[in-house]
């Protein structure tokens, strides 16, 4: 025990453990320390980016709120611009100028309330009270290249998109409380979403105004629809509110064609106030009632006169060979140089001549009842052809219908040649039994002199039977209201009056007479159908009719707060078709619409004057025509204007330019335009088989 | 007891203190605190929640639609209702503020007469349901929105605020609390116009920009 070698105090071991668990515990402090201040330093650099990029989302939400009232501004006079691109580029040049707006003061905004945060934008310091003017914009071109710029572009389905390029070096500088972490991001660049169809609404309204004249020409296709039909019924009237009803619609018309809706609540309002009888009868159908007779028609008509003319020349021919036949054989009989054989063969070349004049001659009534069983297939309810079968079918006078005379000439030719044919006859016979040479240059002689006679008469130039005069007026296709509009008078005469004035002169100058009537319907027809191609296609939509003319249950008093646009502003109507989705609004009031009447019989008599005859003589028809420039003239220039309506995103006062303190309300966005046009005007043209009054508006 | 009795004892002591000492320390130091990498999550999550706010649309969260109170007479042909499914939630936030500006004096409410509510209440009932799905599983939180206060008088400012949450208590701890500023997309010219309509201000008298501060506050569960 009292060997002490080797012996150590527990105190001295407790000291050691002490040191030993000190090193520990300081080591441990030391990691922590560490850690910590890793950690710090992680979540202050986190904490900075989320801050920059905040920042960065939020220029973004200031770059969209500029496009939005630049959008808002510009598409409020959206027909200041010349074209399309003038107008986005404006777009563009206010954007910025809002941007500019906004973010020239955002460095201060952002330091006062954050003093870590730093903007850096090129020592830009503008602000302004109220909307730049153009020359502001000019002042500052000389320091473009500082500014940020704005470049609209087209995104799906008509959207906008808005890509923005700011200055160079522009950078968010954020920095740790401590001073010790700055983050600098640069920002120059970046893309935004405007949530509203930009592009479609500038599409669709360039579309409508430069199809503007469809409206003019809808418009004409309704006033013809109903005056045609009125025409039909035997009295044609205009009233001026007809007019405007029927120009309104045509105007909702190139609206639907064109935005998938119109501003039909105008008519629930009472605004437009539409004459409803006048919509009426506005069908596809009345195209049919338009139509008077197609040229095509009128030239197969002709062609079978024609073909009824080249039968008769034909027949002509083969009687001049008739004669020429026995006259050949006469001759050589008396020069005693001819084989009796050759003149029974000359004489049976008459005969077979004669059988072919016969036949070309019926050719003629055959293509007169192609004729006839043509215009009966077409007849159904055209007024037209049923008028033309009646005029050519029927007798109206002292003398027969022309299909009657064209009848009763070929049957006398008919009976004639038959004559003939049976003189000759006999005569063969004759000669057969007669072995003199005297005697057969007699019957020869005989022969030819007969047949010479008989060929003269049935080619002769005919004599008329029967005279009529008749006053004729310039027809629409010759007419100019430059020229003296009086009527001429002229004869129509008849050639066959009954079946002995049957003859191929008689029957040719009868055809060539119908065909000079159906040339002038030709004509009269061709002319309408210049005016008739700009009715194809311009019909109004039955389903505009359907929503005009239904159950519009839109009872409503109008607010005395707000006009109707900024009414449609606030709540747009809901769009007709769903595609595109576009909402519409008009204002355009109609001063005034005149009819001036122009055919003949309305510069002679007055706007109350009967309609101008356009007699077809010979075809037993009268057109009768009536003629009107038609002028519709609007009090202002007329606006437009379209609104995004499933895309009512734009947050705006209550009342644009009002004074509603602080109201504000989403609103889609519109885009107006002002057209120039106040005058609209058309030719009107009624070719009508049956007579109409025509009564002026009282 | 002799001498070496009472060192023996001494000895003993100082031992015991020593090791007690250091068991102390080695207690004191060891423990870490899981508050702290709870607080460091919850602050991620809210300021990524954030960012979404700044950066997700509507119609990412299904879809965002709304019919104004705002005016008075019901317009038979059309539908009324707005489909802002575009809009990112941030924008949305920001809309009710602009849409909902107070003017207060002394305390009271004096505009606008035509508040858009409903805008107001769907936009809190759609932002609920997100911030439900984003953060409601694992924390407790509170969304405020207000205005920068624009002060017109000594007596009478701009201003909306706006907040939405989880829970009533105030009493636990917080998480964590982040905060994004946004502007108010209205021109000066245009507030001092609008606020002119209703209350007299001179035009030196106004803030040089209005911005909305939008801030997340997380509570453990």
């Amino acid at each position: 025990m009292n060997d002490r070698r080797g012996f150590m105090p527990f105190s001295v071991a407790g000291f050691l453990i002490l040191m030993l668990v000190l090193t520990m515990v300081g080591h441990t402090a030391w990691s922590r320390h560490q850690l910590a201040t890793g950690t710090v330093e992680d979540v202050t650099c986190e904490s900075l980016l989320a801050t920059a990029a905040s920042i960065q989302g939020d220029l973004q939400h200031i770059a969209r709120y500029a496009t939005y009232r630049a959008l808002w501004d510009v598409c409020e006079h959206a027909n200041y611009y010349d074209n399309d691109e003038s107008r986005e580029d404006m777009i563009e040049w206010v954007a910025t100028e809002y941007f500019m707006e906004h973010v020239s003061e955002l460095p201060q905004a952002y330091k006062h309330l954050d003093a870590r945060v730093e903007l850096e934008f090129q020592g830009l310091q503008l602000s302004f009270e109220s909307f730049p003017s153009l020359d502001f914009f000019f002042d500052l071109l000389d320091t473009l290249s500082a500014w940020p710029s704005f470049d609209l572009h087209l995104a799906e389905n008509g959207y906008a998109l808005v890509e923005v390029r700011l200055p160079k070096q522009t950078r968010i500088r954020v920095s740790s409380w401590d001073n010790c972490t700055t983050l600098a991001l640069p920002c120059e660049n970046f893309k935004v979403f405007i949530d509203c169809r930009y592009f479609l609404l500038q599409e669709r309204m360039g579309k409508f105004v430069r199809e503007f004249d469809d409206i003019r020409s809808s418009w004409k296709w309704a006033e013809y629809a109903a005056a045609w039909g009125q025409a039909l019924a035997g009295r044609v009237k205009f009233s001026e509110s007809r007019s405007k009803t029927l120009f309104r619609l045509s105007w909702a018309n190139h609206e639907l064609k064109t935005f998938g809706s119109a501003d039909y609540p105008a008519v629930a309002m009472g605004l437009a106030n539409l004459d409803t009888g006048a919509l009426a009868g506005l069908t596809s159908d009345a195209n049919a009632a338009i139509e008077p007779v197609s040229t095509t028609d009128v030239r197969m008509m002709i062609s079978y006169v024609d073909g009824g003319i080249q039968a008769l020349e034909r027949a002509r021919a083969e009687l001049m060979d008739v004669d020429r036949y026995i006259e050949h054989a006469k001759d050589e009989v008396q020069e005693n140089s001819y084989p009796l054989e050759n003149v029974r063969l000359e004489i049976s070349s008459a005969i077979a001549s004669v059988g072919r004049a016969l036949e070309h001659v019926r050719e003629v009534h055959q293509q007169f009842q192609h004729l006839l069983n043509s215009i009966a297939s077409k007849r159904g309810n055209n007024i037209m052809m049923l008028q033309l079968y009646d005029g050519l079918t029927s007798s109206s006078g002292n003398y027969p219908s022309p299909a009657g005379r064209v009848s009763l000439g070929v049957e006398g030719v008919e009976s004639k040649l038959m004559e003939l044919k049976g003189r000759i006859d006999a005569q063969v016979q004759r000669i057969q039994s007669s072995n003199e040479l005297d005697n057969l240059g007699n019957l020869l002689s005989q022969l030819h002199s007969y047949v010479g006679t008989c060929v003269q008469g049935l080619i002769a130039e005919p004599t008329p039977k029967y005279q009529e005069s008749y006053e004729e007026y310039p027809d629409p296709s010759t007419y100019d209201l430059e020229d003296d509009p009086s009527p001429t008078t002229r004869n129509a005469r008849i050639y066959i009056m009954e079946r002995n004035d049957g003859t191929i002169g008689t029957l040719d100058a009868t055809l060539k007479d119908i065909k000079t009537s159906l040339e002038r319907m030709e004509d009269v027809a061709g002319d309408f159908e210049l005016e008739q191609e700009e009715l194809s296609g311009a019909e109004i939509d039955e389903e505009l009719m359907q929503v005009l003319l239904g159950d519009l249950d839109l009872q409503f008093n109008q607010q005395a707060e707000f006009d109707r646009e900024q009414l449609y502003e606030l709540s747009p109507p809901t769009p007709i078709r769903s595609q595109p989705g576009l909402s519409v609004f008009n204002e355009f009031d109609i001063r005034d619409v005149m009819y001036r009447r122009v055919d003949p019989c309305g510069r002679l008599g007055g706007a109350r004057a009967p309609p101008t005859p356009i007699p077809l003589w010979f075809i037993g028809v009268t057109l009768y025509w009536g003629q009107w420039e038609v002028t519709l003239e609007l009090e202002n220039k007329p606006i437009e204007r379209i609104f995004d309506f499933p895309n009512q995103t734009l947050p705006r006062p209550l009342l644009e330019g009002g004074r509603t303190g602080l109201e504000k309300i989403h609103k889609p966005l519109g885009y107006r335009f002002e057209l120039p046009r106040t005058k609209f005007s058309f030719t009107l043209l009624i070719i009508s088989p049956r007579y109409f009054n025509i009564d002026a508006d009282d | 007891m002799d001498k070496r009795g009472q060192a023996y004892v001494i000895d003993m002591l100082l031992f015991a203190l020593m090791v007690a000492l250091a068991c102390s320390l080695l207690i004191k130091a060891s423990p870490t605190e899981p508050n702290a990498i709870d607080d460091r999550y919850a602050a991620n999550l809210a300021q990524s929640t954030l960012l979404a706010f700044q950066h997700a649309t509507a119609g990412e969260l299904g879809g965002f639609k709304y019919t104004p109170d705002i005016l008075a007479v019901q317009i038979p042909w059309s539908s009324g209702e707005r489909d802002l499914h575009h809009k990112t939630l941030a924008q949305l936030l920001v809309e009710d503020m602009f849409c909902n500006l107070r003017v207060e004096v002394g305390g009271r409410n004096i505009a606008p007469l035509k508040p858009n509510q409903e805008f107001d209440r769907q936009v809190r009932k759609f932002l609920e349901t997100a911030l439900d799905e984003i953060v409601g599983g694992r924390f407790d939180y509170r969304l405020v929105a207000r205005t920068m206060p624009i002060d017109l008088s000594p007596a009478a400012r701009v201003h909306f605020e706006t907040s939405i949450e989880s829970f009533n208590d105030n009493g636990r701890r917080q998480a964590c609390s982040e905060t994004i500023r946004m502007c108010l997309p209205i021109p000066r010219w245009e507030l001092l116009l609008g606020i002119q309509d209703i209350y007299p201000v001179s035009n030196s008298r106004l803030e040089p920009r209005a911005l909305v501060e939008i801030t997340l506050s997380l509570w453990s569960k």
